[in-house]
Formats: C-alpha cells, sequence, structure tokens
C-alpha cells in the first residue's frame, strides 16, 4: 500500500490525467459517427507520434526539474537540414546537432546556472534563426528511405504506431529499468540530496538536455518524413504544446515526478482535442481556449505534494 | 444512292458537332468575382460535369491560420457565401494555426469526414501535397487559395497577391525615388510562401537600379511589432528615402511612429486597408496600395459550387485590380467604417455596416 502510494507520487499521475482522454474518446464515440472509422484512428495516430517523441524528451528534462523551449526550433532546424544536406549526412548532421543544443542547454543551466527557462529561449531563437537561413522557404526533398519508414503500412499498420510504441518502450525503460532513470527522479527531487549520494547532479542534468534534443530530433524527422517537405517552422508550436502535454499528464515542472504512461495521456488529450474539434466542426479558435481550460483543470486538480524534501 | 446516304450522314454529324459546340459556348462563363477583381490566367478547364454530384453537399476549407484583420473579413465574407448557398448542407472551416503539422492534420480529418470538395490555402504548397494527391484520389475536386506552381496540382487555383502585390510596392518607390535611394523593408512572417512571393515581386521590381535596401525585418504583419521595429529605426537615425511594406498594419504603425516623432514621411507602401487609407489620407504621405480582396474566400466558395454543379471552370484565376493611388484613393477609402474594414467587399452593404460601422 506504502509502495503504491509512493509511486503514484513519483509518477505524478492522478485520475483526471487518466481520465481526459478516456472520457474525450467515449465522448467523440458517441457524437461523430468518422471518428471511429480506421482511416481516423490512423490519421490520429499519426497526428500525435510527432508530439509524443518530443514531449517524452521533455518529461525526461522536466523530472529532472529542467524544462526545454528550444524543441521546436530544433525540430525546424532538423526539417531544415533534412532537405538541404546529402542524404546520406542529413541524419548523422541531425543528430550532431541535436547533441550539440543539448550539451548547450545543459552546460548553460548547470555550469553557467542559467535559469532553464532562459537558457533554452536563448538556443531556441538562435536555432530557429539557423533553421531559416538554412531552409527560408518551406519544400524540398526527404530522403526516400525516411519518408518510407514513416508513411508506410507494415503489416496494415500506420507506420506511425511503431514509432510510437518504440520510443514509449524505450522511454519506460530509460525511466523505470536502468539506473538513469532512478537518477534522474533522484536528481529532479533533490539535487542536493542525490549530489550527497554519489550522483554527479550536473552531469546527469546535461545528459537529461542532450535526450531531449535528441527525442526532438527525432521527431523532426518523423514529422518531416511524413509531410514529405522541409520547413524551418514546422516544430515552432511543440515547445509548448510538449509542455501542455506533459503537464496534462501529471509530469510536474518543479522535478521529481513524472511517468511516460501521464505523458502519453497527455498527448492522447491534445490528440483527440484537436481532431474532435475539426470533426464536430467546431471553429477552431476554441480550440486554444479549450486546451487551456483543460489545462487549468487538471493542474488545479492536481495535488501538489513536496518530493523528496 | 449509297453516295447521297454518306452525304447526309456527313451532314448530320457536322451538323450535330456544331449544336454542341454552340451549347458549350453557350454556357455561361462562371464569374468567381467581378470582372475588375478576377481574370482566368490560363486557357485549360476543367471538363463540365467531372465533379458534378447532387446536394446539399458537405464542403470542408482548411485555411493557414488567423493573425490580422483581413483573414478575419475573409473568413466572415467565406462562411456567409457558404450560408448563402442552400446547396451547401454543411462548411467545415478549420484554420492551422500557422502550423504545418495542424494543417497536415486539418486536411485528413476533412478528407476522413468525405467532403465533397475541400478548399486549401496552404501555409507552403510542398506541405500538402501529399494530401491534395490524396483527396484528388479520391475524387474529390481540390480547390487552391493560393498558388501552387509546377508542386501542386489542384483542380483549381485561385488567387491574388504574391509576387504581384509586393512588385506593385517595389515598383512605386522606384518611380517615386528616382531609382536611387535608400528603402527599409518590413516583411511579413517568415517562412511563409505568400510573404516570399510578396518580398521576390518587390526585389524583382527595384532590380537594375540604384536602391539599396538599408533596413529589412519580419514584422509579422503586426502592428504591435511593426511600430517597435519601426521605433529602432527612427530613434537609430538611419537614412531612409522610402519604405516597402508587406502589409499594410505595419504601415499604419510606421505612419504613426514618423508622425509621433516629428519626421517627415517618406513614401510608403500599403495595401486596401480601410486603417492604412484613413493613415494615408490623414498623414498626406505619398502611397500605393495594391488591392488584395478579402472576396477571394467566396470565389473559392463559388468554385467549388461551380465543379459541384458540374460547370466548367478555367483551371487559374488571379486577382489583381488596378492599385489604389494618391489620386482614386477617396473612391475606395470609407471615413463611416472602421480600420479594420478592407475593401474590395462581397458583403452586402447591410453586412458592412454592421460588422465595421465606426462608434
Amino acid at each position: 500500500m506504502l509502495d503504491l502510494k509512493r509511486r503514484s507520487r513519483r509518477t505524478g499521475l492522478t485520475p483526471i490525467a487518466l481520465a481526459l482522454p478516456l472520457a474525450l474518446f467515449i465522448l467523440l464515440c458517441l457524437s461523430s459517427s468518422t471518428f471511429t472509422s480506421l482511416e481516423n484512428l490512423a490519421n490520429v495516430n499519426s497526428q500525435i507520434a510527432a508530439l509524443l517523441i518530443a514531449s517524452l524528451g521533455q518529461a525526461i528534462v522536466a523530472i529532472s526539474g529542467g524544462i526545454d523551449l528550444s524543441v521546436g526550433a530544433v525540430m525546424g532546424l532538423t526539417s531544415a537540414i533534412l532537405v538541404t544536406v546529402d542524404p546520406s549526412l542529413a541524419v548523422p548532421l541531425a543528430y550532431a546537432m541535436g547533441i550539440a543544443v543539448g550539451l548547450v542547454n545543459g552546460l548553460g543551466v548547470t555550469f553557467f546556472n542559467v535559469h532553464p527557462l532562459v537558457m533554452s529561449l536563448a538556443s531556441m531563437t538562435f536555432v530557429q534563426g539557423l533553421a531559416l537561413l538554412v531552409n527560408p522557404v518551406p519544400g524540398g526533398v526527404v530522403p526516400g528511405y525516411l519518408r518510407t519508414l514513416a508513411v508506410s503500412e507494415p503489416l496494415g499498420l500506420p507506420a506511425a504506431l511503431f514509432w510510437s510504441v518504440g520510443v514509449i518502450l524505450l522511454a519506460w525503460y530509460l525511466l523505470n529499468r536502468t539506473r538513469f532513470g532512478l537518477r534522474t527522479y533522484a536528481v529532479g527531487a533533490n539535487p542536493a540530496s542525490a549530489q550527497r549520494n554519489g550522483v554527479s547532479a550536473a552531469r546527469h542534468k546535461v545528459a537529461c538536455y542532450v535526450l531531449c534534443s535528441l527525442a526532438a530530433v527525432t521527431a523532426g524527422i518523423f514529422l518531416t518524413a511524413r509531410v514529405g517537405a522541409g520547413d524551418a517552422t514546422m516544430g515552432a508550436a511543440y515547445s509548448l504544446d510538449t509542455v501542455t502535454a506533459m503537464a496534462l499528464g501529471g509530469v510536474q515542472l518543479a522535478g521529481g515526478a513524472g511517468s511516460v504512461l501521464g505523458v502519453v495521456a497527455g498527448v492522447l488529450t491534445l490528440g483527440l482535442i484537436s481532431n474532435g474539434m475539426n470533426l464536430l466542426g467546431i471553429s477552431p479558435f476554441l480550440r486554444a481556449a479549450v486546451t487551456g481550460v483543460l489545462l487549468l483543470a487538471a493542474i488545479g486538480l492536481q495535488r501538489r505534494e513536496a518530493i523528496g524534501a | 444512292m449509297i453516295y447521297l446516304t454518306r452525304i447526309a450522314a456527313l451532314t448530320a454529324l457536322i451538323g450535330s458537332a456544331m449544336l454542341t459546340t454552340t451549347a458549350a459556348l453557350a454556357q455561361e462563363e462562371v464569374q468567381l468575382l467581378p470582372a475588375n477583381l478576377i481574370e482566368a490566367t490560363s486557357p485549360n478547364m476543367v471538363p463540365a460535369g467531372k465533379f458534378k454530384k447532387d446536394g446539399p453537399w458537405k464542403i470542408g476549407m482548411s485555411f493557414v491560420g488567423v493573425g490580422n484583420t483581413w483573414i478575419v473579413q475573409m473568413i466572415e465574407e467565406t462562411k456567409l457565401e457558404a450560408a448563402s448557398n442552400p446547396n451547401i448542407g454543411e462548411f467545415i472551416f478549420t484554420e492551422a494555426n500557422w502550423q504545418p503539422a495542424k494543417q497536415v492534420a486539418d486536411m485528413e480529418d476533412l478528407i476522413a469526414q468525405k467532403v465533397d470538395a475541400l478548399i486549401v490555402a496552404p501555409l507552403a504548397p510542398a506541405l500538402v501535397k501529399d494530401q491534395v494527391a490524396k483527396a484528388l484520389a479520391a475524387g474529390i475536386p481540390v480547390i487552391n487559395f493560393g498558388t501552387g506552381g509546377d508542386i501542386l496540382s489542384t483542380t483549381v487555383e485561385v488567387m491574388g497577391g504574391g509576387e504581384r502585390f509586393g512588385e506593385v510596392g517595389g515598383t512605386f518607390l522606384k518611380e517615386k525615388l528616382g531609382g536611387k535611394g535608400v528603402i527599409w523593408a518590413f516583411r511579413g512572417i517568415a517562412g511563409v510562401t505568400e510573404e516570399q512571393q510578396r518580398y521576390d515581386g518587390f526585389r524583382k521590381a527595384i532590380a537594375g537600379t540604384d536602391i539599396t535596401i538599408g533596413a529589412e525585418v519580419y514584422g509579422d504583419w503586426n502592428y504591435a511589432k511593426g511600430k517597435q521595429l519601426c521605433e529602432n529605426f527612427v530613434l537609430s537615425g538611419q537614412p531612409v528615402d522610402g519604405i516597402w511594406f508587406s502589409g499594410a498594419d505595419m504601415t499604419r504603425a510606421c505612419i504613426d511612429v514618423f508622425t509621433e516623432a516629428g519626421k517627415p514621411l517618406v513614401p510608403m507602401t500599403g495595401e486596401s486597408n480601410n486603417g492604412f487609407l484613413r493613415a494615408w489620407k490623414g498623414a498626406g504621405v505619398d502611397g500605393a496600395a495594391p488591392i488584395f480582396t478579402p472576396g477571394l474566400g467566396p470565389a473559392t466558395v463559388r468554385a467549388a459550387v461551380a465543379l459541384l454543379e458540374g460547370k466548367s471552370l478555367h483551371t487559374h484565376y488571379y486577382s489583381s485590380p488596378a492599385p489604389i493611388d494618391n489620386q482614386n484613393l477617396d473612391s475606395y477609402y470609407r471615413p463611416d467604417l472602421n480600420d479594420a474594414f478592407w475593401v474590395t467587399s462581397t458583403l452586402p452593404e447591410d453586412k458592412i455596416e454592421e460588422m465595421f460601422k465606426k462608434n
């Protein structure tokens, strides 16, 4: 019993976080005949896959006590690189860029004590500008093998499903079955205490920022391949959407609490809101307002607890 | 006898062909907007009856995003046009908040809902080519509210603005400045194809002259951002002989900055927004404004309706009316309406007064 309670505190999961996507799913099943069609469900999966990948990276940083606003810009630069660089070099170069941005963010936050918001805001601005310099006008040709990886239908299932399941399993394993995951929670909950127990909090946080940027690169690759063209601004909305998704899923921005299941629930909630609004013909201007209200409700109904104090 | 029969058959064939041709010619040319606002720019036609379908129809529109008064008015005009047609059972409007991924998702959702016609205003043609192809493969006619170039092969293309928009402003400044001087360029939202096309048109117009670009910024087609940027330039004392704007909200902001700072106005370009026309007339600035009518939205709905009615349409239409200048300014400016109104409008006068009457 005590173990369950402790686990719940660490995951940040609340009944609200899990009930939201479930309630939306039931509501849409009842109100739209199109919603349950295979075509639409496959669409929803493809639409949320990039957000899921980037949000899981964001969650790792958040659990460690940070935040990364450069996620969207990294996705944009990835997109720009994929359509402007030799196809054989594009993916390695994009990942190298991701590592560099993550290192800069992490080192700035830990060794230069810059606040994560300011640090990642600065890198976001720089990376976004760089992306527009590399590819000022949307277009270009995405390497064929990436298109196949993103839009094919192996075994009759959309490729996005495999991407989603893959990153969910990877993130779950990393956070729940490795020493890295345990240390991430420890550093986020109480860095001083983690330090006293032999964990290099600074080095660990840098690693979290690098992982987050790598996740953003992966999300950028998937999104660019899915759309079939490069766009330097492709990820612009993702910086805040990833924060919204993980907050909806109970990940605490103060660090030390969060779960993969929560992030999946948050991403599903956002995806279903967007898809549902289109299917029901509700004014798109309401989407942002509804998302904001849901976020306020979800956060307001979550009891804040001091973790690891 | 056989010879006579052949002659009779040939005569009948020619007669029938002539009748068919006459009937085709008799089909009234579909008027998407008044002739002075739009013209067909391609001789290629969508064959009559290709997309004919019984009503009521479900028409979907994927728009790129909101953010200025032109878009708000265009959406209102488009929705009113759809609502006034009894054969349109449902008109689904989506906006992508300037996000490529959201626009792709919106289009997928509209196709899944089995719309009878799809109107798309793409953030960039390359970003939606898969969804356009998917809709066409499903037998859904696609009306491109934009320029697709070689990338998008939509059923019908309806557009204005673009390079021509930028060119009008660039040509005006070139003439006013006598081909030499320093220009500031206020651009729209970075990465948007329409923005790039306007800028390209402007650069084309001043190419080969001694005009230099002293400063170039992205004002996001926004009054507040435009004002900040213009203030920075004016306060820094940078030289300027003329200013090119990708959108009139930024022009209005810059006229305000010049007036507040007591700096003599230089020739500026704008567009057909009533707020800009008011500022233009009030400040007495030397200006030129290409007309980018919000009526293009209703024109796309009319194109969709024509296709579903089985009518033949040209494949390309372009709107490039004669620009507003200091001579004809009074015939466009509406002092009784507020700054959010854009000329020329398809709205009925009572609706215009209801929506835009100045308090």
